[in-house]
């Protein structure tokens, strides 16, 4: 071979190993952690835009009381306009006995609202994109001013941190048509929601799951139907949700690394969030002092009592201050009991017993509502869903018990800590809930609160997380969890589409 | 041995599953995407008696208001159907003579909340047209005591022709029904959908944008559960 052809060859050569590297770079980048999960987020973050739309405007949960209270908070603090004395009326499919804003009640009725909220009917839709009286709401006539009071809003209105936060998206599009500020509300939720699902994958690998395992369980949380929907709405849940899942991914790390500064700070900080954005967050603090004591419980059994770092303890006894001071500042404290006429203990049981005969026949319907079950349309399939769904906890039920009162040691995908942290995460919720619930079953003699299974879907990471610990206990190899992982993602992709395309949609436009 | 085979190629039962449940989501959808009436309404009125007895079948006359109808919804009362039996819906020329579609619902149980979508082969050239529906019920154990409750409402309109059981005619009354028709085509169809989700929404939420988060989700989705299951 001559030197030119030499050098030629070595030249194709090398030209031809780069290729090939870079093929296999580019082959091999789809499998990559960082892509998927860039996938799960985005397809997640698309598919709630999509369903915010699909949504009429004020049909979430409160969703009309959560948008007058950001209106509320965005009104001059003079009220300088004619006000009514109006009493909250409040009757179901008549906007106007409800003290929300001029704006919301006749953009509501504009929209007709409760024509798309019936279930038998369906709206007459005109031709082409544009509503009716949509460009009547467009020329914005109305005022968003509460001008009935006292005003329909939430709970602790001004207190919220969600609802000072819209607040500020109302008055940066202040000269926008309401649907404009409506909709970029609930993509505000929507970008919250895409948060708790990123801090997710944290923490499932952080606990152990492996990075396949971790975005597997992160896509099946990005499906789950119920979570789907509730976070298009305008709601202080989305919010709330971050800090809980702020909490759990502070809470394995610190139980992972133990405390330094930045977890935290991480912790504490999603407590402040969490109780300012929903009361239901005040669970967070005793599950926060149970990983402070446990962590003392360590450093106690590390060092001798003689070198006891009272900088440390100051430290922890501050935080402690701090959270309760919040806590009693918020709240009155007495007022969370139940309320009986002497306030005997045998009054409490009976009450209790009571409340329990009521509620417990409601865990079917309160668990179907967390899985995403509409009821909405004859026959929707939800039912074969949410069986084999209970089938799978079942079994997984049954795992988590035999991990922790197994006498022989095992080999644990998840260590024991980690399973006693999600536990207690569910617990504390339950029982923070349940305790609420049966509260205001006390002062009024029904179940005006409720259960609904929303309500618990702040744990959707910790629940998911034990589901597959507890399964992981019947399978010698991984590959046969990741097969079950893999079945739960097909399932509620199926459960997502069906309830998206099938009754939603089908619901307000076919 | 089969079960290892299985174990082996998992990959591909996975990839099996899932396109299985792309059919049956997207087939449903497909299959029941029409647009209603509107001007039908489904009130519960007066409840009556159907089955497979020719006296007791229901006989509906109504003018369709458009091309390509594909749908009738029917609005049932609570009924007692022991363990369950068949809603059968035949749609006839004007006179009822020559069968042009049928839609069956088998069903376990009937109630009075929501409506039965029957849907069927669109017929094309249906506006200003009239047609004969026949509604019956057969039970599964053919106990001839039971019956479909099937609610009636009151429908002075000119689209309500005829109404009839057996041979009792029930004048100005007519089943609670409601048709829907498609497009003239899939793209008509994806214009009408979008156009009416765009309706009372803000720009970035309206035709194209909407149109282009539709497919764009839809896409990235089974994109993502593709590669998972290929991971």
């Amino acid at each position: 071979m001559s030197l030119w052809q030499k050098t030629l060859c070595y030249y194709w050569k090398k030209c031809y190993d780069l290729s090939m590297k870079n093929f296999q770079l580019a082959k091999d980048f789809w499998k990559k952690p960082g892509f998927i999960l860039f996938l799960i987020l985005f397809s997640f973050f698309l598919r709630e835009f999509f369903l915010s739309a699909v949504f009429p405007i004020f049909s979430g949960q409160d969703e009309a009381r959560h948008y007058n209270t950001v209106q509320y908070l965005n009104e001059p603090k003079e009220k300088t306009w004619e006000i009514q004395e109006a009493k909250r009326l409040n009757e179901k499919k008549n906007l106007d006995t409800y003290n929300f804003s001029e704006e919301i009640i006749s953009a509501g009725n504009a929209t007709e609202i409760f024509a798309f909220k019936s279930s038998l009917d369906r709206m007459n839709f005109p031709l082409g994109s544009v509503g009716k009286n949509e460009d009547l709401i467009n020329s914005r006539q109305w005022q968003p001013l509460n001008k009935k009071y006292p005003p329909d809003i939430t709970g602790r209105g001004h207190q919220d941190l969600y609802h000072q936060l819209g607040a500020l998206i109302e008055k940066t599009f202040s000269e926008q048509s309401i649907l404009v500020r409506f909709y970029l509300i609930r993509v505000f939720s929507i970008f919250l929601a895409t948060i708790f699902i990123f801090l997710a994958y944290f923490v499932f690998k952080n606990v152990g799951f492996s990075p396949y395992q971790s975005l597997l369980i992160t896509a099946i949380i990005s499906f789950q139907p119920k979570f789907s929907t509730y976070m298009t709405n305008i709601n202080y849940a989305p919010l709330m949700f971050v800090a809980f899942s702020a909490f759990t991914l502070g809470g394995v790390l610190i139980l992972k690394n133990g405390l330094n500064w930045k977890n935290g700070i991480l912790l504490l900080l999603s407590v402040v969030v969490g109780i300012l954005s929903k009361g239901t967050s005040v669970i967070l603090i005793p599950v926060l002092l149970g990983i402070f004591g446990y962590q003392s419980w360590l450093l106690w059994k590390k060092t001798k009592q003689t070198q006891i770092n009272w900088k440390y303890i100051f430290s922890i006894t501050l935080a402690i201050i701090f959270i309760l001071s919040l806590f009693s500042w918020i709240y009155n404290f007495k007022s969370f009991l139940p309320k009986t006429e002497n306030g005997t203990f045998a009054e409490l049981t009976s009450s209790l017993f009571e409340y329990l005969s009521k509620s417990l026949p409601k865990i079917d319907s309160s668990a179907k509502n967390y899985w995403g079950d509409l009821n909405w349309v004859r026959n929707d399939y939800s039912s074969i869903f949410t069986n084999a769904i209970w089938i799978f906890e079942i079994f997984s039920a049954i795992g988590i018990i035999w991990i922790l009162f197994a006498k022989r040691k095992m080999e644990l995908l998840v260590e024991k800590k980690y399973i006693i942290f999600f536990i207690a995460m569910i617990v504390a919720l339950q029982f923070g809930i349940r305790f609420y619930d049966w509260r205001t079953f006390s002062i009024s003699g029904q179940l005006n609160l409720g259960t609904p299974g929303r309500y618990f879907l702040p744990n959707l990471i910790s629940h998911m997380a034990l589901v597959f610990v507890g399964l992981s206990v019947f399978f010698r190899e991984k590959k046969y969890l990741n097969f079950t992982m893999l079945f739960w993602t097909i399932l509620m992709f199926a459960f997502l589409f069906h309830s998206i395309f099938n009754i939603i949609v089908f619901r307000y436009y076919l | 041995m089969i079960f290892t085979k299985i174990l082996n190629n998992a990959k591909y039962v996975f990839l099996g599953l899932f396109v299985l449940v792309l059919v049956l989501v997207f087939g449903r959808f497909f299959r029941n995407w029409s647009f209603p009436d509107a001007t039908w309404t489904l009130e519960k009125g007066e409840k009556m008696s159907i089955s497979e007895e020719k006296e007791k079948e229901a006989i509906q006359k109504f003018t369709s208001a458009q091309n390509n109808l594909s749908r009738i919804d029917i609005l049932f009362g609570s009924s007692k159907i022991g363990k369950g039996g068949t809603l059968d819906l035949e749609i006839f020329d004007k006179n009822c003579d020559t069968k042009m579609r049928e839609s069956r619902i088998r069903t376990k149980e009937i109630d009075s909340d929501k409506f039965f979508t029957f849907s069927f082969a669109k017929i094309p050239d249906s506006k200003d047209q009239i047609f004969c529906l026949k509604l019956s019920f057969s039970d599964w154990e053919k106990d001839k005591t039971r019956s479909a409750q099937v609610f009636t409402q009151e429908n002075t309109t000119p689209s309500n022709i005829y109404f009839a059981i057996g041979e009792e005619v029930f004048e100005g009354r007519t089943v609670s029904m409601r048709p829907a028709y498609q497009e003239s085509s899939f793209i008509g169809n994806i214009q009408t959908s979008i156009d009416r989700i765009s309706q009372y929404k803000p720009p970035f939420l309206k035709d194209t944008y909407l149109l282009l988060i539709t497919l764009s989700f839809v896409i990235i989705s089974i994109i993502t559960v593709l590669i998972l299951i290929l991971s």
